[in-house]
């Protein structure tokens, strides 16, 4: 077990190593005057490490996590609710699965130029996230209850199992995992959008407005660092949460062994 | 009681049950059997009412507590939680006692998808017996557990319902399960 765990740590490190040989040929290989724009991977870790010494920097990286988490926990709670709501109520799924399905298509940065003129620079992202991550979540619920496991339907009806006992122990338990799954997909999507609202409308205190001001600065090694960290925060988010998971389902496997 | 009257039930052109009648009182037990295919377990489903006869009629308690030939249990939670979701706060006790007698007190909090194909089938008959409907019905109820286990959980099963005047019909392929259950049998 620990020597598949070294070789999958290792292939990740030949794999990280080899795109970073290719960045730094391809920085190396282009004309002086595109340099600018692809800055060699030093350069970038460079600017990196000047980033992380400064307290507005991370200042400007917590705000932009809470944001993003606060908009993602609502996207996640609204997208339970709506799709308990539309797989439960015909009327329910005749009003409100049109709207889901028409926040789904429309993209990212028509909602953002639409709400930036109704809502706050700082609560935008929050906004922006909450609608990219509600429609996934209530996908997965909506279509997990109503193509729900006809024998375990006609099991509850049998043993008289109904309403909030039905739905919290039966139909969202057996979907469990499969929202859990649609949360790891909602988090990533929540980071693109999330950051991309920051950039479009600079709230003061953001990584997005960080980002605006390296590319208005033609500070292109920083406009890197600063997407480096977005993708290593984003990937930590998205192992936290699988971790936590695994860890809970490791947990009630311990559990059942005592 | 539990009673069919002249009932007949197809699905679609291919006609499964034709006019069948039997009848058994409260406290008798019935053992229905027959080849694959020929209707067994739509018997059991129209009993529990989980299928409505084309004609004739049916006569069956209103709660009947179901073992289903597929055990049906939930995955994602505990041995002790399936058992007791169907339960009244009331029937907690009696869920507790039988989960003893089952000998499950040390995989209670054992997840669902730990347990062997037999086991997961004693907790399906726990369950069932813990509903305690007034009437039983299982259907292959004994698939997978052992010879030692199965007149053990006989027993339980007739304590609980035919000692209360409660009838139990069960569906198998095996005739030798009315012996267990001093069951009459009914061919078809």
């Amino acid at each position: 077990m620990p020597n598949k765990h070294i070789k999958k740590t290792l292939y990740v490190f030949l794999a990280i190593a080899f795109w970073f040989i290719v960045w730094e040929a391809a920085s190396f290989l282009i004309s002086d005057n595109l340099k600018l724009f692809l800055p060699s991977p030093i350069a970038v870790l460079r600017a990196l490490s000047r980033l992380v010494t400064m307290l507005s920097f991370w200042h400007s990286v917590i705000l932009t996590l809470l944001r993003i988490f606060l908009g993602f926990i609502c996207g996640v709670t609204a997208g339970i609710i709506f799709g308990i709501l539309t797989s439960s109520f015909k009327l329910s799924d005749i009003i409100i699965s049109p709207a889901m399905r028409v926040i789904r298509a429309v993209p990212v940065v028509s909602f953002i130029i639409l709400a930036y003129l109704f809502i706050s620079v700082n609560y935008l992202p929050v906004f922006i996230c909450f609608l990219m991550v509600m429609p996934l979540i209530w996908q997965t619920v909506h279509d997990g209850i109503t193509n729900f496991d006809k024998d375990l339907t006609e099991m509850a009806k049998v043993f008289k199992i109904g309403g909030l006992k039905n739905l919290c122990f039966i139909k969202l338990t057996t979907i469990s995992d499969e929202i859990i799954s649609s949360m790891i997909n909602g988090i990533g999507l929540a980071w693109k959008s999330g950051v991309a609202s920051e950039v479009l409308c600079a709230p003061a205190i953001s990584i997005g407005r960080n980002l605006y001001r390296a590319k208005g600065n033609i500070s292109y090694d920083e406009v890197y660092a600063i997407t480096l960290t977005i993708v290593i925060l984003s990937i930590i988010i998205e192992t936290l949460i699988k971790f936590s998971y695994r860890k809970k389902r490791k947990a009630e496997e311990n559990n059942d062994k005592v | 009681m539990i009673k069919f009257d002249n009932v007949s039930f197809s699905y679609g052109d291919k006609m499964i049950i034709n006019n069948l009648s039997f009848s058994i009182k409260d406290g008798e037990n019935l053992l229905i059997t027959g080849p694959s295919g020929c209707g067994k377990t739509t018997v059991g489903r129209l009993v529990s009412r989980l299928l409505m006869p084309d004609s004739g009629r049916i006569t069956a308690p209103e709660n009947i507590s179901v073992v289903f030939q597929e055990n049906r249990l939930i995955n994602n939670i505990d041995v002790y939680k399936n058992i007791t979701l169907p339960l009244e706060k009331s029937q907690l006790d009696t869920a507790d006692i039988l989960t003893q007698q089952f000998g499950f007190e040390s995989i209670k909090h054992k997840s669902i998808s730990e347990l062997s194909g037999g086991m997961l089938r004693r907790v399906a008959i726990l369950r069932a017996i813990a509903f305690g409907g007034d009437a039983l019905l299982l259907d292959e109820p004994f698939n997978g557990i052992d010879s030692e286990n199965i007149s053990h959980i006989a027993k339980i099963i007739r304590r609980e319902y035919n000692d209360r005047a409660k009838s139990i019909i069960i569906i198998s392929h095996n005739k030798a399960d009315a012996e267990l259950f001093d069951a009459q049998i009914l061919e078809i």
